[in-house]
């Protein structure tokens, strides 16, 4: 009777405990809240130290960051009308393609104040917060001597190399590699990029996200790459043995965008006018290698670090810049035959 | 008293409908989801821009292509080990034991994920290479389809040994001993009496395994390159893209359809073998040959007597290393990917380094101190919970329902059991689809359904097997002596399947906690269970963190196991004791 009566007592505190849990659990949307898509990786914690922990911290609202930003995720979310996004980073490929297809909503300027922003960053849907590159790096232990963007394409220049999953980008480098003048770059001769490409394709341990070059880096699983600088840069600061080159790099901007049918719209475009303040931007190059846009926040920068930074005009000259208009007119019918490409 | 009979079968029947109710609801009814998604619009133009694409081609064939090679590798490995297995007794039989079952309850996602430390340009293999002067420079081992067939083999041996040792423990070992003495070698001996009688097991065996391996995008999506993708990785990230849902839908359709005409293939391809195995009457040929077969019979010994003695005794030495050898390299191959989780995780570099240049518990603080891994922690073992009542419920209703001779059993039973005939992947996809309608998606509550469809089959083969053996009569003398139904079941059927259920919960429990592919495809952003975490955890960083990680979900499974085990030793035990207390009076 006894062993009856703490048997019934430990399964009515394992119930309550399970119960307890449950409680736990329940959520719901509020209005001090904001969700942000962006990449993943380290570049996403660094926006987390430079945008997202200050945002919360200054205004006491509660910021969920997530990953999977990207076109057809946001086009799938805003068709589907299951919203969960409330910002968006978008590269300005994606921006392009996403304004084309009306999933974004008009960004409010009477919150979000850009007089700082160049004019052609400050766009209708979306305000351009940092300017980034693509950039040529590899293993100094393999090459000592540097190595061109002539001969990351030569297969006689042995070495395992990583090129991003994207379509843009990887032609811009194949074309501006083989000599095509950066201001000749567009539009696109596909098929010689493909033919450049294809030199080396044997050699190529594959086509990755972002986050995966950084890992493949650190990891000494590759000995060239094409990629972000910011990624690769983060490589070099965690103990990689890597160069990195302007040469033939292309350059582009990032947006911040609110998806259409957005949740939380009003603290969206709060949050948004935060992280273009010259402070946030100020702080987002301390963070990771990319450079910021406000014209009062490269003020406040360490003259050195403005100068390597990506978006000064020394290093953009070096490479390309990255047509969005140009690409949002052909992705659609270029993506495909990008995706049997790096699969064969 | 007729009469009453009666009503109490027509009860017990209706026991039965919740879980056909749920399985119509949570299982069925999403795999039909596809359909109109795969068919809906312009369906032709879709399936034919599958099969005529070069790409979604060479999917396909590479997809059937490491399954097959994947599903013929683990039959050759494991049988042995099956064998070995099924004859083995005492602690001989618990170690072996360990060696399959740990790794069949460790999440795919962490077995998979252990590879990378190994593979890796400075991972163990290449590390040991450069070190014994086998190399100069490090192989490239990651990214190749050989790492994808390692962890496919891997994840698989246990699930083909455990399908396996049933069957062959049926075989009688005297029929080896009587091929013996007709002078069969034992290679001979094997081929011709242990795989035909092994065949039922082999053929359930090769079906599951091809099954899952059909299924897999973990070990593709970490450890292979573009050239040999598989479906269902395709079908993962179409998803995770939120690119195409017809698209995704119309390649689960292909996978499931291909998947299927395999397996039939196969399983009748081993029909002819059984066939074999038992052939009825011989033909009036054999009345020729049994004559021939007897002189031979008689002469043979005489005649090569001398060169056999040396040959069977070299041989004899080969077969008496064959099997310890054969132990020590397969333990090593089940074990290696678990063991390494642990230096790694310690390790105090930044990257995945083997070994590790330090140790440190760096990686553990930071996992602990995160309130992220925390709450994904917590929502899997809610998830788990709520999935191990769930089942158990169930799966108590279901076997009080089928009782002991039940109408249309094997009918019910292929229904209850057809969640594990699908590819997992097609179940997430159609899951997906459906929950996706009715904002089940990216909820606790999605996931838990999930689980409890996925999950159910394993505690119901448990629950039935313990009701089976439970003495029958025993609930008889309780109804002579005016018990009524519920009674009966309350204080004798119910006590004596508790251990089963009570075993039936745990594995519900880890096998919910550890369970990757409807985590992956169901949760997202508010939901974050931890396989999940973990899953985003390796794709954008593939740091110690993650080993760590992986490496507590390894402990916590192994915890489980012990306690399992001393459930199923401390139920021994008590049945011995209610035995002696008998015998004493």
């Amino acid at each position: 009777m006894e062993k009856n009566r703490s048997r019934k007592i430990t399964t009515g505190a394992l119930i309550a405990a399970v119960g307890a849990m449950f409680i736990g659990a329940a959520s719901a949307a509020d209005p001090g809240k904001v969700v942000i898509a962006s990449y993943g990786g380290s570049f996403q914690d660094a926006q987390k130290a430079a945008f997202f922990e200050p945002y919360a911290k200054a205004t006491g609202a509660k910021v969920v960051d997530t990953t999977g930003t990207g076109y057809a995720k946001v086009k799938a979310m805003v068709t589907s009308g299951n919203v969960t996004w409330d910002v968006i980073s978008a590269d300005a490929a994606a921006y392009e393609s996403e304004t084309k297809e009306d999933l974004l909503q008009p960004i409010d300027y009477s919150i979000v104040k850009a007089d700082k922003i160049p004019a052609e960053l400050r766009l209708k849907y979306g305000v351009g917060y940092m300017k980034a590159t693509q950039n040529l790096s590899w293993s100094k232990e393999k090459f000592p001597n540097d190595l061109t963007p002539a001969q990351f394409f030569d297969p006689s220049v042995k070495a395992r190399r990583v090129m991003l999953a994207l379509p843009y980008y990887n032609m811009e480098f194949a074309l501006l590699a083989d000599g095509v003048k950066p201001s000749e770059l567009y539009p696109l001769d596909v098929e010689r990029a493909l033919k450049v490409i294809d030199r080396v394709k044997d050699q190529i341990v594959g086509f990755k996200g972002p986050s995966d070059v950084q890992a493949l880096i650190q990891q000494g699983e590759v000995d060239a790459a094409y990629g972000p600088g910011g990624r690769i840069n983060n490589a070099i600061k965690a103990g990689a043995n890597w160069k990195f080159s302007y040469e033939s790099s292309l350059t582009f901007v990032e947006y911040w965008a609110v998806p259409k049918g957005a949740a939380n719209v009003a603290e969206a475009m709060k949050f948004i006018n935060f992280a273009i303040q010259p402070e946030a931007q100020a702080e987002l190059p301390k963070q990771i290698f990319y450079g910021p846009v406000n014209s009062d926040a490269v003020k406040l920068l360490d003259p050195a670090l403005a100068k390597a930074l990506p978006g000064y005009p020394e290093n953009e000259k070096l490479g390309g810049f990255l047509n969005a208009k140009w690409w949002n007119e052909n992705l659609a019918s270029i993506t495909p035959r990008w995706n049997t490409y790096i699969m064969q | 008293m007729h009469y009453r009979g009666k009503l109490v079968r027509l009860d017990r029947r209706l026991l039965l409908a919740p879980i056909i109710v749920f399985l119509i609801f949570a299982f069925a009814l999403p795999l039909l989801a596809i359909v109109p998604e795969a068919f809906g619009g312009a369906a032709a133009e879709r399936f034919a821009g599958i099969f005529r694409s070069p790409v979604y081609l060479s999917i396909i064939v590479t997809t059937v292509r490491i399954s097959l090679e994947a599903t013929a590798i683990t039959l050759v490995v494991a049988f042995p080990l099956a064998w070995i297995l099924s004859r083995a007794s005492g602690v001989k039989m618990l170690l072996l034991g360990l060696l399959v079952l740990i790794p069949f309850l460790t999440s795919v996602l962490v077995r998979t994920f252990a590879w990378l430390a190994i593979l890796g340009q400075r991972g163990l293999v290449n590390a040991t290479l450069l070190k014994l002067g086998l190399a100069t420079e490090p192989k490239a081992l990651l990214f190749t389809e050989t790492a994808v067939l390692l962890a496919l083999v891997h994840s698989a041996i246990p699930m083909m040994v455990f399908s396996l040792v049933p069957v062959l423990r049926r075989i009688d070992g005297r029929t080896l001993l009587a091929a013996h003495t007709l002078g069969a070698r034992p290679l001979r001996a094997w081929i011709g009496i242990v795989v035909p009688l092994g065949i039922r097991g082999i053929q359930s065996g090769v079906t599951i395994v091809f099954l899952f391996t059909m299924a897999s995008f973990i070990a593709p999506a970490l450890l292979g390159n573009q050239r040999q993708q598989m479906l269902a990785q395709v079908i993962q990230s179409e998803l995770e893209s939120g690119a195409d849902w017809p698209l995704a839908a119309a390649l689960g359709v292909t996978l499931a359809v291909t998947a299927t005409v395999i397996v039939f293939g196969l399983s009748s391809v081993s029909r002819a073998f059984s066939r074999w195995q038992n052939p009825r009457p011989l033909p009036a040929a054999s009345g020729v040959q049994t004559p021939i077969v007897e002189t031979a019979l008689l002469r043979t010994p005489v005649t090569i007597r001398e060169p056999r003695i040396d040959l069977s005794s070299t041989s004899r030495v080969f077969w008496k290393c064959a099997e310890p050898t054969y132990l020590i390299l397969i333990s090593a191959y089940i074990l290696l990917p678990l063991l390494v989780l642990f230096p790694v995780s310690f390790s105090s570099a930044d990257v995945l380094i083997f070994p590790p240049p330090g140790y440190s518990f760096r990686w553990f603080e930071r996992i602990l101190g995160n309130p992220e891994w925390i709450a994904a922690g917590l929502t899997s073992l809610r998830i788990g919970i709520a999935t191990s009542i769930l089942t158990l419920v169930l799966a108590t209703f279901t076997v009080l329902g089928m009782g002991r001779n039940a109408k249309f059993r094997g009918g019910i039973e292929a229904f209850l059991q057809s969640p594990m005939t699908v590819p997992s992947v097609v179940f997430a996809l159609g899951a997906y689809l459906l929950f996706a309608r009715f904002r089940l998606v990216d909820t606790e509550a999605g996931i838990i359904i999930a689980h409890t469809v996925l999950i159910f089959p394993v505690v119901y083969l448990i629950a039935s097997a313990t009701f089976s053996s439970i003495d029958e009569s025993l609930s008889f003398a309780a109804a002579t002596l005016g018990a009524n139904s519920w009674r009966v079941f309350r204080t004798i059927v119910f006590p004596l399947l508790l251990p089963g259920l009570a075993i039936g919960a745990l594995l519900a429990l880890l096998l919910s906690f550890d369970e990757s592919v409807s985590s992956i495809f169901l949760s997202n952003l508010s939901v974050k269970t931890l396989p999940r975490k973990l899953w985003e955890g390796i794709k954008f960083n593939t740091s110690p963190e993650s080993a760590a990680v992986s490496a507590m979900l390894l402990t916590i499974t192994c915890v489980v196991i012990a306690a399992l085990i001393t459930l199923l030793f401390g139920r021994k035990r008590g049945v011995r004791l209610v035995k002696t207390t008998s015998d004493g009076t």
